[in-house]
């Protein structure tokens, strides 16, 4: 019976490792971009691009949203912006009547008359409208917050040029210019599944989704997916993705052109934006489920390398509880074989982590400068303790009662890394909020998206009402 | 193809492009800005394929850091 359970304990342990060797797999393949990357067919192709931006209640960032657009260096009579007001109740209507006031014939202001059914749908209303007429060549869905560098339309443009493309997408860098530890954090998960995972994913031939915030698609691609934005799953930019790519086009990534947004600052509005994501993700793993491992169905978006890292992603939290559980389990049955295996497989996870934060932090200098610290404490202060010692076992000789309830906090942490981040964020309304901060860097904002996935997947098979809850955006990026 | 998009070209190697009508120069002394002149809008699509190549070092960058971690290891694990 010990024999069963130390076999199923050590594979409960070793699924630990099948993230981190997909998330090195992908990683070893970022500098591959370097020649093998969409710039040799690329051309100088300027279309006529309508800007499409759904804005509900968006006042307080729209004017700079707009003058940036229009600030774009790019031939003035080939650009329209077309704001999509779904229903907003504060000054977004009189923001908008100044800008086109401004800006005549080239800011088109649409208003829904009911609005709040979410973003797929305000941009729906958008779309049947630019596609009523043949001006429009090329459509930049972006979001109300998004800041566009000057040169940055025509550097998504170029890659048009290319028939087979359907649609690029940006790296979009956290903008804000108060930035504060979680802000930075934040800065480093886009720098890391942005900048690195999509030259990676562009190595590799499947893109998993464009920027909701900067997306420029071709007409022929809009027409190719059906003229409209899916509005059956929380993230309809990635259902886009995946349309895009199995009507035959490609997605481009482009990390050249400068896009800057405004990211949540507490913890209550980051998870409720992520766990719309999140749940789109699950949303979608069902929806797709013909397509997972299977090459024929698409080569990019069905083989193994791709579902690899999508459900080393979405499935992340049961590699943690097992791998946690497996620790436990061999703890209970032989001290010596728990801290054998764990010593051994330690390193594996420390070398990954520090080999993917160091490449991830080279690929935008500037911004590692500021982000370095956050980068270093995605994995939580705790846990980074937990990776040092694991490395340098002889920076903690404890003995007797404190070596066992260190060992055994140590091999739990993995799974309670989890409530602990949904305790920080129930802790951020209450008298203990000037704490937040500090706590979630001990738990980390690795083990808070962990926790996050857990409640989509908790909400999703519950089968909770899956609304759209906007960020809210108050001007914060810096210009 | 949209019927709004001008034919596509051909280049020597027989791949297809799309192309846009040409633009009108904007009626400014000096300089052209970048999307009215075609150079330089080649020089910024080869300026910005070329920085790729600094993906090397920061691959390099990363195998250092690495390799002084299982250095760190051997001498104090």
């Amino acid at each position: 019976m010990n024999d069963v359970l130390t076999v199923l304990a050590l594979i409960g342990v070793g699924l630990g490792a099948l993230p981190v060797l997909a998330g090195l797999a992908q990683f070893v393949l970022v500098p591959a971009h370097a020649v093998r990357n969409h710039y040799d067919r690329t051309g100088p192709y300027l279309p006529r691009v309508a800007v499409l931006v759904p804005a509900w209640n968006e006042a307080a960032v729209l004017t700079t949203t707009i003058e940036r657009l229009m600030a774009q260096e790019y031939p003035p009579d080939r650009l329209r912006v077309v704001v999509v007001d779904d229903a907003s109740t504060d000054d977004t209507p009189a923001v908008l009547a100044a800008c086109a006031q401004r800006f005549p014939g080239r800011v088109v202001h649409l208003r829904r008359d009911v609005g709040g059914q979410g973003k797929a749908h305000t941009l729906n209303h958008g779309l049947a409208e630019l596609l009523s007429d043949d001006w429009m060549e090329a459509l930049l869905i972006t979001d109300a917050d998004v800041v566009f560098g000057p040169s940055a339309l025509r550097k998504l443009t170029r890659h048009l040029a290319d028939p087979q493309v359907g649609a690029v997408t940006a790296y979009i860098r956290e903008g804000s210019r108060d930035q504060q530890m979680l802000t930075r954090s934040i800065a480093f998960d886009y720098l890391a599944a942005q900048a690195a995972s999509r030259r990676a994913q562009q190595v590799a031939g499947a893109m998993a989704c464009l920027a909701g915030g900067a997306q420029l698609h071709s007409r022929d691609n809009l027409l190719a997916i059906g003229g409209r934005i899916d509005t059956s799953s929380l993230a309809e930019d990635t259902v886009t993705t995946f349309r895009t790519q199995l009507a035959g086009h490609t997605v481009v990534f482009e990390p050249h052109a400068d896009v800057f947004a405004e990211e949540p600052a507490s913890v209550d509005a980051l998870w409720r934006q992520r766990l719309r994501w999140a749940r789109g993700n699950v949303q979608i793993t069902r929806m797709y489920r013909h397509l997972w491992f299977r090459p024929s169905v698409h080569p990019g978006l069905g083989g193994v390398g791709f579902a690899s890292f999508w459900f080393a992603i979405t499935l992340m939290p049961v590699v943690m509880v097992t791998t946690s559980a497996g620790l436990l389990t061999l703890f209970a049955l032989d001290r010596q074989l728990a801290g054998d295996v764990f010593g051994a497989a330690a390193f594996i996870p420390v070398a990954a982590f520090v080999f993917m934060v160091a490449l991830t932090l080279s690929l935008d200098p500037q911004a590692a400068r500021r982000i370095w610290p956050a980068a270093l404490l995605f994995p939580g202060g705790i846990s980074l303790a937990v990776l040092v010692v694991a490395v340098v076992p002889s920076l903690l000789d404890l003995t007797g009662a404190a070596a066992t309830a260190c060992t055994l906090f140590v091999y739990s942490w993995l799974a309670l890394c989890m409530p602990a981040a949904w305790a920080v964020r129930r802790l951020e309304a209450t008298w203990a909020q000037p704490l937040v901060p500090v706590l979630v860097q001990l738990v980390g904002f690795g083990p808070l998206m962990c926790a996050i996935t857990v409640d989509a997947f908790v909400k999703e098979f519950r089968g909770a009402a899956a609304t759209w809850e906007k960020t809210e955006k108050v001007g914060r990026v810096l210009v | 193809m949209s019927t709004s998009t001008e034919p596509a070209r051909t280049d020597e190697g027989g791949l297809q492009y799309r192309t846009s009508p040409v633009v009108q120069p904007p009626d400014v002394d000096g300089e052209l800005p970048v999307w009215a002149d075609p150079v330089a809008l080649l020089a910024e699509n080869e300026s910005d394929r070329s920085s790729e190549r600094r993906l090397y070092l920061g691959l390099l960058f990363a195998l250092t850091v690495t390799a002084l971690l299982w250095g760190l290891r051997l001498a104090f694990g």
